[in-house]
């Protein structure tokens, strides 16, 4: 992993209308989509720096409505990071981004994995239903990040995907550490200082 | 001497200064002078051109006048025509209401004859009635056809109507008939006097009619008892704007062409039908009515229409079809019409088909389906993201069994959120153990959605919906004209386009029930584009492909009824019935009538042909056209 490309595949999931499409585009384009397009599934890519090191994200894009469902289980096998992408304006989609959780962490049969909880939409603070301490306290209950962004004024989209990207090397560097544990050493090392022999 | 001379020098001088002073003045004014009038020549050339001008324009006018007063001329002979038409239609129906009279006087004076004989006169006298209304009409049509043609073709083109000249020449004679028919029934308002014997044993059975403009169901139940006791008949006339019941077995070789011209009409005419649809289902106040049954509530319940709670103790009402509940005081502002539930709801979603939920009698749609549509029409099309959103999953899961098990439909004003409806029409529909488009129909769906000719490929689609079965077909019919409704409200910010990408895996699916991921893949990129097309049919198309004459490849044969019968058997169901519904009526005339009619061969030659070709021709090119 150190000697080639540092490759992750992010998945952007969460309910229908939420803004994910909006949010990976302002990541990859820098632009705020208005359309009102459902989407099936796209990917992107785009190479960013994280740390000092350069990293090749493939990030896909997914549908969030329940149709969609049968397409879910083959994403989130490949999926490297997730990101957890609901509406503080729909209590609808704050509902359904804690059955992706659950889901997420079936699909991986594991009890954490590295995952961003985003509550989108925080340009429209008079309508939002969901507070902050409410999915904040979800987001601790589960071990998981959670961040408030706006796709639209492009408030903390960068920084969610980013988070995401280190919240990976640290889960994947926890993971090689027990079999290899000086291999990847330059970043701070998770936090067990047990090695087994 | 020095004086004069001063004297005559000073006058001199005086003089000189004046000349000098007139010389001074004058020579500017002059010269203003010519300037002027050199100003006023030019206006006046300029007065003259505008003249010319603008007789120019009013010659122009003028012909464009006279251009325009001889179109007129020619429309208001159009409308004497028109006129003159109606008044031979008019003519040609009170001929044949005297024949009607004439046959009602003869079946009653022949009461006491013998059975047979009766029969056979009757036949007979039927049989000449049918003869001429058939020649008169056919004339009329022929005729009607013909001059319609002749005025498409002039050059009055834009006073004309505004349809495309391929449509005209049977457009127009089918609304023709429509005139006809639709005035036939309303003339016929005199009550029957009805003879009290009988012809056959016991017999019960319903007959249903679809008036094409304003979608009326007709229904006569008529019970004749075999040793003379009171000739019972019961009609209601309902008008359910896109679906009607279909008839029962027992009338699939009686029916009258009443259904099939106007299912093959319905496309030819979308225009007038729009505000027919635009109006369901909310607006079908006045169909299928509740059959309520008084109980002692014991359990509370929410009343239907008020919303509130029926109390303890007290006297609550029941429908026995749709399980409806009401305070008695709250009857009449219960929704209309009653939706009766499928006669088993099914224990196991998972094990059962479509058919299971639908009623036993058309359309075959299954309650919740209408039943959930209706509240999101009511509400739900000002909704940014209807059916994109999601709503809360359980309470999805929740109400979806209260729906489908549940003894009394829950009332869906209480449910906040919108999306929880759409969620439960949408899981429904996707957790059908088939597809609504069928496994062993979706390829030939997604291939026919991917023919690049369009009017070859919405012939596919086409063929493809006439091989669904039919409940499916019912429902997915129903869908379309509701999914029509919401992409036309902006609001929604659901084009088309947004409805097919979600509605692509709900309705179309996959092949088989366990796709792998590929097939999964490549199908969902698929499906948007038969859902699209589907959408593109029009809703007329739609609202009456359901009716019960087309229902069925098994029911085709039912395209051989004459279409007389319609001119015979329309004014019987006499518009008292309308208002009065479940009214007793005599008129076992028009049940004899219609035995006659059936059981004869003579009256079923004539029209098949033009039936059969006349529904081709709706068929395919309708939508094709547009």
């Amino acid at each position: 992993m150190s000697a080639e490309e540092e490759r992750f595949k992010l998945v952007v999931v969460g309910g229908g209308g939420v803004g994910k499409s909006a949010l990976t585009i302002q990541f990859i384009q820098s632009y705020f989509v208005s359309d009102y397009d459902p989407t099936i599934e796209d990917s992107y890519t785009k190479i960013c720096t994280v740390d000092g090191k350069e990293t090749r994200l493939d990030i896909l894009d997914t549908a969030g409505q329940e149709e969609f469902g049968a397409m879910r289980e083959q994403y989130m096998r490949s999926g490297e990071g997730f990101l957890l992408v609901f509406a503080l304006n729909d209590r609808g989609s704050y509902h359904e981004v804690q059955k992706f959780h659950t889901q997420v962490l079936r699909v991986k049969d594991r009890d954490d994995f590295p995952i961003v909880l985003v509550g989108n939409k925080a340009d429209l603070e008079q309508q939002r239903v969901i507070s902050r301490e409410d999915a904040q306290a979800f987001a601790s209950d589960n071990g998981i990040h959670y961040m408030e962004s706006s796709a639209k004024n492009r408030y903390n989209v960068d920084e969610s995907f980013l988070e995401l990207v280190k919240i990976i090397r640290r889960f994947q560097e926890m993971e090689s550490t027990p079999p290899a544990a000086h291999h990847t050493g330059k970043q701070k090392s998770g936090g067990c200082p047990c090695v087994l022999l | 001497m020095a004086s004069p001379g001063v004297n005559l020098y000073n006058q001199f001088q005086s003089l000189r200064e004046q000349v000098d002073g007139l010389n001074e003045g004058i020579e500017p004014q002059f010269l203003q002078m010519a300037m002027n009038f050199e100003e006023s020549r030019k206006k006046w050339l300029r007065a003259g051109e505008e003249l010319v001008s603008c007789k120019e324009m009013l010659a122009k006018a003028e012909t464009e006048r006279g251009a325009l007063e001889v179109k007129l001329k020619h429309a208001r002979n159009q409308v004497d025509v028109e006129i003159r038409r109606r008044q031979n239609a008019e003519t040609v129906y009170e001929k044949l209401e005297r024949q009607l009279q004439l046959i009602r006087e003869l079946l009653i004076s022949e009461n006491n004859g013998n059975s047979v004989h009766l029969s056979e006169e009757q036949r007979s006298a039927l049989a000449f009635l049918s003869a001429h209304s058939q020649a008169a009409q056919g004339n009329l049509n022929s005729s009607r056809r013909l001059t319609t043609i002749d005025e498409s073709a002039s050059m009055l083109s834009d006073i004309s109507y505004d349809q495309t000249d391929d449509s005209l020449d049977w457009d127009s004679s089918v609304m023709k008939t429509v005139r006809l028919r639709k005035r036939q029934k309303r003339r016929s308002s005199r009550k029957l006097e009805v003879p009290s014997q009988t012809v056959k044993k016991p017999r019960s059975t319903g007959r249903t009619s679809d008036r094409m403009n304003e979608s009326i169901v007709a229904k006569t139940t008529i019970t004749v008892p075999v040793n003379g006791g009171t000739v019972e008949a019961v009609s209601t006339i309902e008008t359910v704007p896109y679906w009607t019941r279909s008839r029962k077995s027992a009338w699939a070789d009686t029916t009258t062409t009443d259904q099939s011209e106007t299912a093959s009409e319905a496309p030819s005419t979308p225009v007038s039908y729009l505000p027919a649809q635009l109006q369901t289902p909310k607006a079908n106040r006045g169909g299928k009515k509740h059959h309520f049954i008084p109980k002692t509530v014991i359990k509370s319940e929410f009343c239907v229409p008020c919303g509130r709670r029926t109390k303890f103790g007290k006297i609550y009402l029941r429908c026995q079809d749709c399980r409806v509940v009401t305070h008695p005081e709250c009857r009449d502002r219960c929704p209309l019409p009653c939706n009766p539930t499928a006669v088993s709801t099914p224990i196991k979603n998972t094990e059962v088909t479509l058919a299971d939920f639908a009623p036993v009698t058309s359309p075959k749609i299954p309650t919740l389906v209408t039943y959930c549509i209706k509240e999101i029409e009511h509400r739900g099309l000002h909704e940014v993201g209807l059916y994109r959103l999601s709503g809360h999953e359980r309470l999805v899961k929740q109400l979806k069994e209260k729906l489908i098990r549940g003894k009394t439909l829950p009332p869906l004003n209480k449910v906040e959120d919108i999306n929880v409806i759409t969620g439960v029409l949408k899981d429904f529909l996707r957790n059908l153990p088939e597809p609504l488009l069928t496994f062993h129909l979706n390829k030939t769906f997604m291939e026919a959605a991917e023919i690049q000719d369009d009017g070859n490929s919405l012939a596919m689609v086409f063929q493809t919906i006439s091989e669904l079965p039919q409940p499916n077909r019912d429902t997915l019919a129903c869908l379309m004209i509701h999914l029509q409704k919401v992409s036309q409200c902006v609001d929604t910010k659901m084009d088309v386009t947004n409805l097919a990408r979600v509605f692509g895996p709900t309705l179309v699916g996959h092949a088989v029930a366990d796709p792998d991921p590929m097939t999964i893949l490549q199908d969902t990129s698929r499906q948007p584009r038969v859902i699209k097309r589907l959408l593109s049919i029009p809703a007329s198309y739609w609202s009456q492909f359901a009716s019960p004459a087309n229902t069925g490849m098994d029911n085709a044969h039912q395209f051989d009824t004459a279409d007389h019968k319609v001119s015979i058997l329309g004014p019987v169901t006499t518009p008292e019935h309308q208002m009065m519904a479940k009214t007793p009526s005599s008129s076992s005339l028009s049940q004899r009538m219609m035995q006659t009619l059936s059981s004869s061969t003579i009256f079923g030659s004539r029209s098949k042909a033009t039936t059969a070709s006349n529904r081709q021709g709706n068929f395919f090119s309708s939508p094709q056209l547009k």
